[in-house]
């Protein structure tokens, strides 16, 4: 007989613990994706229950209630109403927080009026002491009509208990735990009437939402003789919640005790310092200080390892390889456009732990609160904040986060100014060029000079996204400003296998993602910086030869000049100096310019490009470091450095500024259906930058 | 043309094809999200 295979929905609020409940479930081997037709992410994952019975667990968007009022709560409704989804759960088990049990009651009683099998689970149970709370689980489990599993996901405690109550999911009530049809037994009566066949709840949530259950029902419902105006169903629906709510606290009123006197609470004393309004920002500066003074500091050690690596494996390739195109391409292409992304996992890494350590202890909704006050002040919506706080790992998801405004035009705002936001793309390319211009120099024996600039270009990002939000607020005149609404979590320690993973989730995403184009476009720039049409191309070493003014050079001179000279004629040096005229006034050169129009795949390929670059350009027989070559780059004509520093904050700034990535501009285009939209975010940006960077370099050359 | 010069056009030849099918020819995802190995963030 084969294993039977148990269909399992994790639902719950927001914070409540859900995913950690899920990793313990699946034992970390879930399987996450997009699945086909649905706009939000669900995750689902397989898990082994007693027995030898099987689960696969689908971990939803977190939601307060099945009244959608944003994409990601549709999608959980959508799925339970649905019977012929194929992820349709035979049981739903819904998570609870231990310390806002009232709150994640509501969603639990609308769920078991569904009249699906229901799991309630309360996590964070080891906080109880702590916070002088005891439950009468008996009680409870008799009230709510369900079986109970006291969780903690921090400890792996009742999670055994848990997989038990789900392999018995025949056992459990069906019966909703209140009648919420007495709010006016009129109207279900009607309903119950007319759609005998279906489940009372269902028919209620169907009318009053505008959620996709199917098209046949709602016509039916719309052109039936007892429809309601939009405002009664909204009278209707509050004392819906209204009675919910009498119900849950009826039921903790006897079924949990909370005794203050017991409570050892730091939180309280914590909140007030984190959020307070001067000290608040005070800390948050400084915890952004520690964070990119690190970044600089702690990283500097394997990125100059890596560096030197990548130069001395270059070299050994060639030296060791039978000499050919194959082994040109590996050593000057290859090699040195891999090293270009690599050398930057330590930096990555140090990016993500700390806004993992940030994320996990509580201090990111603290800093989020924060800067929703900012946010209200230009014109943002408060539910901005999130997607403009994530944006620094990627601009993608971020915009995706989006999703959960309800105003269309605040929506639209948030999307076209969240790609501003320092995403971690532009790390690579900002700690390069800090390293190249910004001296190595400690500010009141404290600060690293290099990490405050780094920091400056990312307050610069989120200044730059407010400041075009308030321009695009006066344009497109929003009047109604959404609020946001979120639950302070508690402080709690960092998990270091959640923290260990995420590090390593987002490390591997930037090398296989960037590294992937970065590889690529390696292997194509050294081909066309390899090859060229025509005689200057061909000829070159006998043209540089030839001149008067190089008989006398040594012959190492000799070979780089010849390399240089067979690289300007090159495909690539064609197309680059076609292009120069344009980015001349930037200050940067037609190799620059290439790695410009590189970056437009991904940020990253910045340094990559200019490694093979440089690599084609030089007669290839010294270990230098990427770092060597660009600091070693100077102008043929004024025989000044090209990385100089009006140049490099040149640079800077216009990576700041530009929109130079094509899956944010597609993300965009299918957030808002139309291309317009991505293509103001491109010329708008990129315009933007061009200009900035200008006046920049015309100020400081 | 030797072996190496034969690699190299293989090579050249599937990097162009990757950067067309990554950037004008995108395949509809299945699977993946952000934050995955290949979340098409980059």
């Amino acid at each position: 007989m084969a294993a039977q295979n148990i269909k399992i929905a994790l639902i719950g609020n927001p914070n409540t613990g859900k995913t950690s409940v899920f990793n313990h479930l699946t034992g970390l081997n879930q399987q996450v994706g997009n699945y086909p037709g649905i706009t939000v992410e669900r995750k689902s994952g397989a898990c082994k229950l007693p027995n030898g019975t099987k689960g696969t667990i689908l971990d939803l968007p977190g939601t307060y209630s099945l009244n959608a009022s944003s994409i990601d709560e549709n999608v959980v409704i959508e799925l339970l109403l649905n019977k012929t989804d194929k992820d349709y759960p035979d049981v739903a088990v819904v998570v609870t927080d231990v310390e806002n049990l009232k709150r994640n009651l509501l969603l639990f009683t609308q769920i078991k009026d569904l009249e699906i099998p229901t799991i309630l689970v309360i996590n964070m149970s080891d906080r109880m002491e702590r916070k002088g709370i005891s439950l009468d689980i008996a009680y409870l489990e008799q009230q709510l009509k369900t079986r109970i599993a006291l969780v903690s996901s921090r400890k792996g405690t009742g999670i055994d208990t848990l997989k038990g109550l789900i392999v018995n999911y025949h056992s459990l009530s069906t019966e909703p735990c209140l009648n919420a049809s007495s709010i006016d037994p009129e109207y279900f009566n009607g309903l119950r009437n007319v759609f005998p066949t279906q489940q009372l709840y269902k028919l209620w949530l169907v009318i009053t939402q505008d959620v996709n259950f199917g098209q046949l029902e709602r016509n039916e419902l719309h052109n039936s003789s007892f429809a309601k105006s939009k405002p009664e169903l909204k009278r209707l629906q509050q004392k819906e919640t209204i009675k919910r709510y009498q119900f849950i606290n009826d039921v903790l009123k006897t079924g949990q005790t909370i005794d203050n006197s017991k409570a050892k609470d730091l939180r309280a004393k914590l909140d007030r310092v984190l959020t307070h309004k001067v000290f608040g920002y005070v800390i948050f500066f400084g915890v952004l200080m520690l964070i990119f003074q690190s970044i600089f500091s702690w990283s500097s050690v394997p990125m100059d390892f890596i560096d030197e690596s990548f130069a001395s494996l270059a070299s050994y390739t060639e030296a060791h390889m039978a000499p050919g195109k194959l082994t040109d391409l590996i050593s000057q292409g290859i090699i040195p456009g891999i090293g270009g992304v690599v050398i930057f996992i330590p930096q990555i890494a140090f990016l993500f732990l700390f806004i993992s350590v940030l994320e996990e202890s509580g201090y990111m909704s603290r800093v989020v609160f924060l800067m929703d006050k900012i946010m209200k002040r230009f014109g943002l919506s408060g539910k901005s904040v999130v997607p403009l706080i994530s944006g620094t790992a990627c601009a993608i998801p971020a915009i995706m986060a989006a999703r959960n405004i309800e105003n269309w035009r605040e929506r639209l705002i948030t999307i076209l100014v969240t790609p501003f936001t320092t995403c971690s793309a532009r790390l690579p390319v900002y700690t390069i060029l800090i390293s190249l211009i910004i001296p190595e120099k400690m500010i009141f024996g404290l600060f690293n000079q290099q990490g405050l600039v780094l920091m400056l270009l990312y307050l610069l990002g989120f200044g730059g996204a407010i400041l075009s939000a308030w321009i695009l607020n006066k344009i497109l005149q929003v009047k109604h400003k959404s609020f946001f609404v979120a639950e302070m979590p508690n402080y709690k320690l960092p998990l270091f296998k959640n923290v260990v993973l995420n590090v390593l989730e987002k490390t591997k995403a930037f090398v296989y993602g960037a590294g992937k184009i970065i590889l690529a476009l390696s292997i194509l720039i050294w081909f066309m910086g390899s090859h060229g049409p025509g005689e200057k191309f061909s000829q070159a070493e006998t043209i540089i030869s030839s001149q008067p003014e190089n008989k006398a050079l040594p012959e190492d001179q000799l070979n780089d000049k010849i390399a240089a000279y067979q690289l300007e004629n090159s495909y690539i040096g064609i197309v680059g100096k076609s292009i120069e005229p344009v980015i001349k006034p930037l200050g940067y050169d037609w190799k620059i310019g290439i790695a410009i129009v590189g970056s437009f795949a991904a940020r990253e390929v910045f340094v990559g490009t200019l490694a093979t670059i440089y690599n084609i350009g030089s007669s290839g027989e010294d270990e230098a470091t990427i770092k060597q070559r660009m600091n070693a780059e100077v102008d043929p004509i004024t025989g000044k450095k090209i990385f100089n520093f009006a140049t490099g904050v040149s640079l800077l700034l216009f990576y700041a500024f530009a929109m130079q990535c094509i899956s944010t501009l597609a993300i965009t285009k299918k957030e808002t259906n139309s291309w317009k939209w991505p293509l103001i975010q491109l010329f708008g940006m990129s315009g933007f930058a061009y200009v900035v960077s200008l006046i920049t370099y015309q100020l400081l050359k | 043309m030797n072996i190496q010069e034969i690699i190299v056009y293989i090579l050249v030849a599937g990097a162009v094809f990757f950067l067309l099918k990554k950037f004008f020819f995108k395949k509809k995802k299945k699977g993946g999200d952000c934050g995955g190995s290949d979340c098409g963030c980059h």
